[in-house]
């Protein structure tokens, strides 16, 4: 079963991306900010792919891509964000993320977009 | 909280008090506020803080709306789930009463196999017995025969007996004419006894073939009956296994109609699910008004700090003003619209989804 590390400081947003992956068969953890996500991946925490907010307190979603990759080479990092302008999506992909989601999008979506970017998930 | 209304006090006598002075004055600026509105009303910074509070108001109401919606969503979602439900419970109520006449069924078709089964058991029991009787009939019947064979064998004997005293009786002439009456005497009592015994002989063989005829009848019509009970049977069993395919058709019907609305049941949920990210969205326009307030108190305090200071120049001031609400919206386009689809926003990216 793949482990996918879900990033927002919105808990109803955590709460419907989690409960609709977990419906898919996947293994959900959760963090609230950037930083608390950072802190389970330097402590070892190795996910099979992240999904993260771009704007969240204490770090935000561009500077956790930027440390995760540090930890965290080839592991698939998709943003989910209402932020839509193209300058950040460039930033985005510069600092190694996957791809641009933009909130709302349907659970059945996410779970195509994943299984693309996840083989054998 | 709404509490009961207080009766109104009487109207005071003689010089106003602090309180109806106070009263008073306020009064007075009420009234007179429209009218410093409208003074006001060609000064630029107000005119861009009146946008600003405009595109405010747009944007809350453009939240609310969105709430409204993701509520209305939920709403609608919760009545599908629950008609999926009902429909659910109603094909179980289906399914039940079915599944108790099937077992009816099964348990009538179980009773008349057992029934033919103890049938069928007592069977092997029964032929041997009927063996056994026909058997020592026949030999009782053949002991018989014998017994007739015998005395026709005596007779026989008997007659040639008479035969030589005849031939006896004749040498001796006539000192042997009265045994010559009784040889001949003898001798038809001898022939009688020879035509009794080959008729005894005669009936016993054609007893013993009515027997034998007998029993072959019996034997095939309880061969018929056993033939035709066993048909019965394979027809029951048949049937049973009829019994056993439907309940198993019934079965992977039923199951199929259950993954089905299972599949249903997941999907309402997930739409329940995607639903709830509107509340996430709802919150991030409020958030986003937050600078855009605080931008606005800080013009505001440099209005007033400057009148305050009997300043008449509010050129900077009017510029920041005017400045707000496009920053502002600047700051909305940033942030795709929910409720519209990416292609008609102009000017912002199309892709929702955007693998790198």
């Amino acid at each position: 079963m793949k482990t996918i590390f879900v990033v927002d400081d919105s808990s109803t947003m955590v709460l419907s991306v989690k409960s609709n992956l977990e419906m898919a068969g996947f293994k959900v953890e959760t963090a609230g900010d950037g930083e608390a996500a950072l802190a389970r991946i330097t402590g070892g925490f190795k996910p099979d792919l992240i999904i993260t907010d771009i704007n969240m307190p204490r770090m935000d979603g561009l500077e956790l891509i930027r440390n995760a990759r540090k930890w965290l080479r080839f592991t698939p990092i998709l943003t989910l964000t209402t932020e839509s302008q193209q300058a950040k999506r460039d930033e985005a992909k510069k600092l190694g993320a996957t791809g641009w989601l933009v909130k709302p999008i349907s659970g059945a979506e996410l779970v195509k977009v994943i299984r693309q970017v996840l083989p054998g998930a | 909280m709404i509490g009961p209304s207080t009766p109104a006090s009487p109207m005071p006598v003689g010089p106003p008090t602090l309180l109806q002075r106070l009263r008073s004055r306020w009064s007075r600026w009420l009234r007179a506020v429209p009218a410093r509105r409208v003074a006001g009303a060609d000064c630029p910074a107000v005119a861009g803080l009146r946008e600003l509070d405009a595109q405010l108001m747009a944007q809350l109401r453009r939240a609310v709306g969105l709430s409204e919606k993701s509520a209305l969503q939920l709403i609608g979602q919760v009545g599908t789930l629950r008609g999926l439900s009902a429909e659910l419970m109603r094909y179980l109520e289906d399914a039940r009463a079915q599944s108790e006449a099937m077992q009816r069924g099964v348990e009538l078709n179980a009773r008349v196999v057992a029934e033919l089964a103890a049938f069928v058991r007592t069977l092997p029991e029964q032929i041997a017995q009927e063996r056994v009787h026909v058997r020592e009939l026949l030999l009782e019947v053949r002991g018989l025969a014998e017994v007739a064979d015998t005395i026709r064998g005596t007779a026989r004997k008997t007659e040639i007996l008479a035969i030589n005293a005849a031939i006896e009786a004749a040498r001796a002439g006539d000192a042997g004419r009265g045994f010559a009456v009784l040889a001949a005497e003898v001798r038809q009592l001898a022939n009688q006894s020879n035509s009794s015994a080959r008729k005894i002989h005669q009936d016993m063989s054609r007893l013993v073939t009515t027997v034998e005829l007998s029993y072959r009848g019996e034997f095939e019509e309880r061969a018929r009956h056993n033939e035709s009970e066993a048909a019965r049977l394979a027809a029951l069993t048949d049937k049973l296994d009829e019994s056993f395919v439907d309940m198993r058709q019934f079965y992977g019907t039923l199951m199929a109609a259950v993954t089905g609305h299972h599949a249903g049941v997941d999907e309402g949920i997930s739409r329940l699910l995607d639903t709830a990210q509107y509340q996430d969205v709802f919150k991030q326009i409020v958030d986003r008004a937050q600078p855009a307030i605080d931008a606005r108190h800080a013009v505001v305090a440099e209005l007033v700090g400057a009148l305050r200071a009997g300043s008449r120049e509010t050129t900077a001031v009017d510029a920041r003003a005017m400045a707000l609400a496009p920053e502002y919206l600047a700051l909305e386009a940033e942030h795709r619209d929910p409720g519209a689809p990416a292609e008609l926003a102009p000017g912002r990216p199309a892709a929702c989804i955007e693998l790198f």
